[in-house]
């Protein structure tokens, strides 16, 4: 992947001065570097991403000015600039060009990212360093961790992140404590976005910690048929923003309705068109697959478990990540449906 | 093209053409606006000023020189971005000669150290070492480019690349970067 040194760093270059700007010269900054990002952005997903952003933009009290303002104050510039760099250029952009040249060469689903579940005790954890190695060759420069007080090994995990400059990591802590101990953490760096879980009743306190340390975060919550309404209401909306969150991920719970599961998406597409709060939120996994979809064409998502087994798409019993390498484990778990176009 | 990029070329194309024959600081908001049939509105919806407009017209044309689906190297690079002085001579002459805050000599520099730690990083590992030669180097080839586009009879932009990368490549400069560099070069 890292064979460009002198266009990413020109890149990284332009994206820099962007974060500037915007510091300087909020509102015409951030119309100006979304533009760019129309104009130059080569990967499908990023263009879709920025003319949506453009096109929300357009209006003047749209809140993703105070969003992305807010953003650039309030968080280390370093880490903005890697995360932005990280998911824009090296995953929708260089990461896509990789995924689809392999797609269409070996006839499989390559996903975007991939979504590891480490909150299962196990005597044979999964080796992120390999597991992220071997996924940068494929193009795959994002992963979605989850973590919490069943988790082996969490300094291992922060280990692997750090090493990988690369990728970008959305570490998503299942309860109070991980968050607690994520939050007072020092070993974060500027590739991780840390995303404790709260509800509807309770936001985490990790919020105002990892304000002050000008860490980039976000919220997580799980939805089901019962409470779904309850975290799309302009209250609770109100309350994320209010306690400085920048980012909500929706999560489904294990077992929700499909057909809640697609209410709580175009919902939260609507809310993301109307622009009303400084805030962006996302329904984690149509969001992923919606991203690959448009990178792919076709829509495809991996899950594994702390052991390496695949919790998605279903397991038949034999692909375990370790036992074969990623690849294997793709080819054999997601053959394509439909040929490449 | 979406309509904000639109009148964001027009603005910078309206600029690239008044300093075909004048200089920058005689140059006016108002006198942009009137060679492109703007309003003075439109250009504050996009700009602050008329320095923000030459710096978006250098980042945006710039942009458009990489190629990111094929290896480039340092001089490669280089030479696309001297191509591109080439076509816009006058223009970049004029640019090259603002002086003060909004200097654009600044904004050049900036990129094209960014380039050179980057190619340089292998190389030159002690991050100081490596943020000296860069400037250092910066300000050396901003200065022959500007001479070079100044040039009556300049050489292409081929030659002159070329002429660049022995002059950098030549075990003179190398070594002297090695040797102040110390134990920390490889």
């Amino acid at each position: 992947m890292d064979n460009q040194p002198v266009i990413k760093a020109a890149i990284r270059n332009v994206v820099s001065k962007g974060i500037r700007d915007i510091r300087r010269d909020p509102n015409r900054s951030i119309r100006r570097l979304v533009d760019l990002g129309i104009q130059f952005g080569r990967g499908r997903y990023q263009h879709t991403f920025f003319t949506d952003a453009q096109s929300a933009l357009k209006k003047k009290q749209s809140a993703y000015y105070d969003l992305v303002t807010s953003l650039i104050r309030n968080v280390e510039p370093k880490t903005l600039e890697t995360l932005g760099f990280n998911v824009g250029y090296m995953s929708w952009t260089q990461g896509a060009k990789t995924i689809r040249a392999y797609e269409k060469e070996r006839g499989v689903n390559v996903p975007w990212t991939i979504l590891l579940d480490f909150n299962h005790p196990t005597d044979s954890p999964i080796d992120l360093n390999q597991l992220v190695n071997e996924g940068e060759k494929l193009g795959i420069t994002a992963y979605f961790l989850f973590v919490g007080k069943q988790t082996t090994d969490l300094d291992t995990l922060l280990s692997a992140a750090e090493a990988h400059g690369s990728s970008a990591f959305f570490l998503f802590s299942v309860d109070e404590e991980t968050n607690e101990i994520l939050a007072r953490s020092d070993a974060l760096f500027s590739n991780t976005l840390l995303v404790p879980r709260g509800s509807q009743t309770v936001l985490p306190a990790a919020g105002a910690l990892l304000s002050e340390k000008k860490r980039m975060f976000g919220l997580n919550c799980e939805y089901n048929e019962v409470n779904a309404a309850a975290y799309l209401s302009d209250a609770f909306l109100q309350s994320v923003v209010r306690e400085g969150y920048p980012f909500l991920f929706l999560l489904p719970a294990p077992g929700c309705e499909p057909a809640v599961r697609a209410y709580v998406y175009d919902q939260i597409v609507e809310i993301r068109s109307r622009g009303r709060y400084p805030l962006f939120p996302v329904e984690l996994i149509n969001d992923v697959q919606q991203v690959d979809h448009i990178i792919s064409n076709e829509s495809c998502m991996l899950v594994l478990s702390s052991d390496g087994s695949l919790v998605y798409p279903a397991n038949t019993g034999t692909e375990r990540f370790g036992i074969l390498s990623l690849a294997t484990l793709i080819e054999q778990a997601m053959p394509r449906v439909r040929h490449h176009r | 093209m979406p309509e904000a990029n639109i009148t964001k070329r027009a603005l910078g194309a309206a600029l690239k053409t008044l300093m075909q024959t004048h200089a920058f600081h005689k140059i006016s908001v108002g006198d942009i606006c009137e060679q492109c049939g703007m309003h003075r509105k439109s250009f504050y919806y996009h700009f602050q000023d008329k320095y923000d407009l030459l710096n978006w017209v250098f980042y945006s044309e710039f942009m458009q020189l990489l190629d990111t689906d094929h290896q480039s190297d340092l001089w490669t690079y280089l030479r696309k971005i001297c191509d591109y002085f080439a076509e816009n001579r006058q223009f970049y002459i004029n640019a090259f000669a603002i002086e003060g805050q909004n200097a654009f000599s600044d904004t050049f520099n900036e990129t094209l150290e960014a380039i050179l730690s980057a190619y340089f990083r292998p190389e030159i590992r002690d991050d100081e070492v490596r943020e000296f030669y860069c400037v250092f180097l910066s300000d050396a080839l901003r200065c022959a480019i500007v001479r070079w586009l100044r040039d009556g009879k300049p050489a292409s932009a081929e030659q002159f690349v070329s002429l660049c990368r022995r002059t950098v490549d030549s075990s003179t400069i190398r070594n002297t970067a090695s040797q102040s560099a110390g134990k920390s070069v490889e």
